[in-house]
């Protein structure tokens, strides 16, 4: 079903309001400057919302690659739902879609598809960065989400997801104002722990779906184009490790190696120390040997047409 | 289909009380409540149960009565009260289920 109308009127006025809201703050700051007040608020909303999203929204409610204390869950959907990103059982709802079709016709966000139309390197980029948010399908939760709606504390997060994003504006706005006991401190608050905040998050959480489905590593062979890019994965937390995350969706961590910083599996464990959460997932090392790209498959394993021209090639 | 039920299909039109049984099994089936605690003169949004939704509902609905349901239709149908009496009066208007 064709997205509502009301969904595609949310997307675009969050996209607009949080840029406007940015060109606003980047204004102001040539006559206010910009200090500690609103790079602390942007990076404390950042860290929070980007948790919420990478944690809470994706490892946690599309993957359930953790089990967790429900106040724990609580507090990752509302964080989550602070980003923006819309409420947790659409989000999640989606994102299962885009692992069962990855790259492939029916996938919500691909570079490579839209529907059965084959899509161009830029109409692409596009498409999956920012186009998809308006005109993709509404997801289908019953067949998706079955797992999510049966928990009444989860249908009642998602139901609140507006509050949820009012929040998130609402708290960086009420920290300035008391850390500077003024008005001007609130707007400071809100136009950076808010708009500007929510600005950054959301293209850079796009970004995972644009540019970690074109450039960058693939050390799997699996289906789809997924990438692995350390540019990607600093500021979101670990989410970069794309191609990884593909070839083990269930692994509530993304960084395989020591070096592949994953700030979000770092969260994990640091939950995981306190109690907080438990089985949490990770691959064996036996799975990811057998799942590694040889060095004449990468790229082989795409979309089926890619599949049934490389059994096509005569035998070595 | 997993959310099916034990409830033959109607022949004919179907009256508005055995689309509301159907509804009130189907969302108790679902979302593993008792049909008790199935209201049906409230929002089914009180469920979780919205446009997302839509699509599955209508689709398993429109299965038991081999009719097409249009999830639209749940934008204005939004208890199961309304939407069992719009199916029950618009039944013959609804075009009959396309083979998949």
């Amino acid at each position: 079903m064709e997205n509502t109308p009301r969904n595609k009127l949310s997307t675009v006025a969050g996209f607009a309001v949080s840029f406007i809201g940015t060109v606003v703050a980047v204004a102001l700051a040539f006559r206010w400057g910009i200090g500690a007040l609103e790079l602390g608020l942007l990076a404390l909303m950042y860290a929070l919302t980007m948790t919420g999203v990478t944690v809470g929204y994706h490892r946690y409610f599309s993957h359930r690659s953790f089990e967790a204390h429900p106040a724990v869950a609580a507090a990752l959907a509302i964080l989550g739902g602070m980003a923006g990103l819309g409420p947790v059982i659409f989000w999640a709802s989606n994102h299962r879609v885009h692992h069962r079709y990855t790259d492939a016709p029916g996938d919500p966000h691909s570079p490579y598809y839209w529907g059965e139309e084959k899509l161009g390197t830029l109409r692409g980029l596009w498409h999956s960065h920012m186009g998809w948010t308006y005109r993709h399908s509404v997801p289908d939760s019953i067949t998706y989400s079955r797992d999510l709606l049966r928990s009444p504390l989860f249908r009642q997060l998602n139901s609140l997801y507006f509050v949820w994003l009012a929040l998130g504006l609402a708290l960086p706005a009420l920290l300035g104002g008391l850390l500077t006991w003024s008005l001007e401190g609130a707007l400071r608050g809100l136009l950076w722990g808010g708009f500007v905040r929510a600005f950054v998050v959301a293209q850079i959480g796009l970004a995972v779906g644009s540019i970690c489905h074109t450039l960058g590593s693939r050390p799997f062979a699996i289906r789809g184009h997924a990438t692995n890019n350390v540019l990607v994965a600093l500021p979101t937390f670990g989410e970069g490790w794309h191609q990884n995350h593909h070839a083990f969706p269930a692994s509530a961590i993304f960084g395989f190696h020591w070096w592949q910083v994953d700030v979000g599996g770092w969260v994990i464990r640091g939950f995981e120390a306190l109690g907080w959460v438990w089985k949490v997932k990770v691959p064996t090392k036996e799975s990811l040997e057998n799942r590694r790209a040889g060095p004449d498959e990468e790229d082989w394993w795409g979309t089926l047409p890619a599949r049934e021209a490389k059994a096509a090639l005569p035998p070595k | 289909m997993s959310t099916a039920q034990s409830l033959p299909p109607p022949s004919g039109a179907p009256d508005a009380a055995v689309v509301k049984e159907w509804l009130v099994g189907y969302i108790a089936q679902l979302l593993e409540l008792d049909r008790s605690e199935v209201r049906t003169n409230v929002s089914m949004n009180r469920y979780g149960l919205d446009s997302m939704s839509a699509v599955s509902l209508t689709g398993d609905l429109g299965a038991w009565l081999d009719r097409e349901v249009d999830p639209r239709l749940l934008y204005k149908q939004k208890t199961i009260d309304s939407l069992a009496d719009y199916v029950a009066q618009n039944h013959a208007t609804m075009p009959p289920r396309r083979k998949k």
